[in-house]
């Protein structure tokens, strides 16, 4: 049997209307806590997270741009400038929270490392 | 074997967009109705076994590149080796492939190339040339059985996932033709019963603290369908995650040995005088009199040389620094002013349809016009 009985479509007539996103790459930090009141005493209840591995609490990812500390809230994508009511407000840069144990460099998620080399041959597959 | 004219439907256009085929005039006319092929059956009968005969032969190719550590000749690099031993080791699924054959019906075809990798003009051979013959020649068949062994295919593919899991299917950004292609993968996935996802290729993000690839939603993608050349998945700055990221490529990453160009002359090392190879040889051509020079990485012609007598033909391109192969020259049947090649469709190991492609070149490149064919049962 060579011939197709039925080409049934759902997604192809609108392939061209695929809608890009964003490109987000930012090295950011979090403070590691012994306890949750630790945690919460720097960034407020919600921001801390359990980490059962090292039996301790994560604070949120922050970065500092421009003199502003900036962190982002969980459940969430967004950087917002950390609150003056948090106490991670008193930290500047160059200096860690007395209330953590340590500081945990990271890279949330980088973007764009895919793709050059069809930028360098100048087209699709 | 013949090409004749026919009148085109007055709405192809329109058709044509209906159908999603978005780029049918890139570069002024690169779909073209105006002409057509016809075949016999017992044409398409020899086209689909030599295709079912060479992809067994590509197999074993496989194996005799593992076994005898060719790599380094394929312009495979260590990290991509290992990904193939591993990949081949597992039995990783392949989804689809394009054999190019010079092929005019009177001769058998001749194997030029296999895109075994990121094949494209699958969806105007899938779709848009059926709906032509169901218009045009309703009476006729055509060998296309693309989208049925397509959906058959990921069938496969979902039983080597996870219930739950979810297939990213990914190209680069603004290029139709690749975004309709992918879309349509992922359409017939779909179907299949596999939940996907699309993104573009520079959208892909690597999580440094979780060690996974994921998606714009920080989804982690552990399966993905890329339309992407595997060197070039390779060679980009996340290249060097892909063998620790727990994700799995399709195509699979063993397509790396059977997409080089240096897949000919394994073959006719292995084959020696099959009727359907012509003679291939690395690095030099060998003593052979007219011949084609191809680099070992290199896309929709870019970078082909041909030597015939005193007259040396070059396509320009970016390819090349990998290596090359000089493999024999065989022309393109000329029909009219027109060189035609015959892409034949393999898909889940098995010869799935044809799609024809002219130029008034002798190089096929990614603008070659797509004339649709049939065959009278």
């Amino acid at each position: 049997m060579k011939r197709s009985r039925t080409v049934a479509l759902t997604l192809i007539a609108s392939a061209v209307l695929v809608a890009g996103g964003c490109s987000t790459e930012e090295a950011t930090t979090r403070e590691m806590y012994a306890s949750k009141d630790k945690c919460a005493e720097d960034w407020g209840e919600k921001e801390c997270e359990e980490n059962e591995s090292r039996s301790g609490y994560y604070g949120p990812h922050y970065f500092y741009r421009s003199g502003t500390t900036y962190y982002v809230p969980r459940g969430t994508d967004e950087p917002v400038p950390v609150k003056q009511n948090q106490g991670f407000s008193r930290v500047s840069q160059g200096t860690r929270s007395s209330n953590s144990l340590t500081s945990v460099s990271s890279v949330r998620t980088v973007r764009g490392g895919f793709g050059s080399s069809a930028q360098a041959h100048g087209g699709g597959s | 074997m013949k090409r004749t004219e026919v009148t085109p439907r007055k709405n192809w256009q329109a058709r044509l967009e209906e159908l999603g085929f978005s780029f049918h005039s890139v570069g002024g006319c690169y779909w073209n109705e105006g002409v057509c092929y016809e075949f016999s059956g017992e044409e398409v009968d020899q086209v689909e076994e030599v295709t079912g005969r060479l992809h067994e032969m590509c197999l074993k190719a496989v194996d005799y590149v593992i076994d005898r550590d060719l790599f380094s000749r394929m312009g495979i690099g260590p990290r991509g080796a290992d990904l193939v031993r591993e990949s081949w080791r597992r039995d990783d699924p392949a989804v689809y492939g394009r054999f190019d054959f010079s092929y005019d019906g009177r001769s058998v075809p001749k194997l030029l190339e296999y895109n075994a990798d990121t094949p494209t003009a699958l969806y105007e051979s899938s779709v848009a040339q059926w709906v032509w013959l169901e218009e045009v020649f309703p009476d006729c068949d055509q060998f296309n059985s693309l989208h049925e062994k397509l959906a058959g295919s990921f069938e496969t593919v979902k039983r080597t996932m996870p219930i739950f899991s979810t297939l990213h299917f990914s190209c680069i950004r603004d290029h139709d033709e690749d975004l309709v292609t992918i879309e349509y993968l992922r359409d017939v996935a779909s179907q299949a019963g596999i939940r996907t996802k699309h993104l573009f290729i520079e959208e892909i993000g690597y999580n440094d603290g979780a060690g996974t690839f994921c998606d714009l939603e920080e989804e982690p993608i552990e399966y993905l369908f890329k339309l992407y050349p595997w060197e070039w998945i390779l060679n980009d700055e996340f290249g060097r995650f892909v063998s620790t990221a727990g994700i799995r490529i399709f195509e699979p990453p063993w397509k790396m040995v059977l997409s080089s160009k240096g897949i000919l002359p394994v073959l006719w090392e292995m084959y020696q005088g099959h009727p359907n190879l012509l003679p291939s040889f690395f690095d030099r051509p060998g003593g052979m009199g007219d011949h084609v020079k191809k680099p070992l990485l290199s896309r929709e012609g870019a970078n082909v040389e041909f030597f015939k007598g005193d007259l040396h033909l070059s396509a320009e391109g970016t390819y090349g620094v990998e290596g090359y192969v000089y493999q024999e020259l065989r022309e393109l049947p000329r029909f009219g002013d027109s060189y035609a090649v015959t892409g034949s469709w393999i898909v889940g190991g098995r010869p799935a349809g044809i799609g024809m492609r002219e130029d008034r070149s002798p190089v096929t490149r990614n603008t070659s016009r797509f004339v649709p064919h049939y065959f009278k049962p």
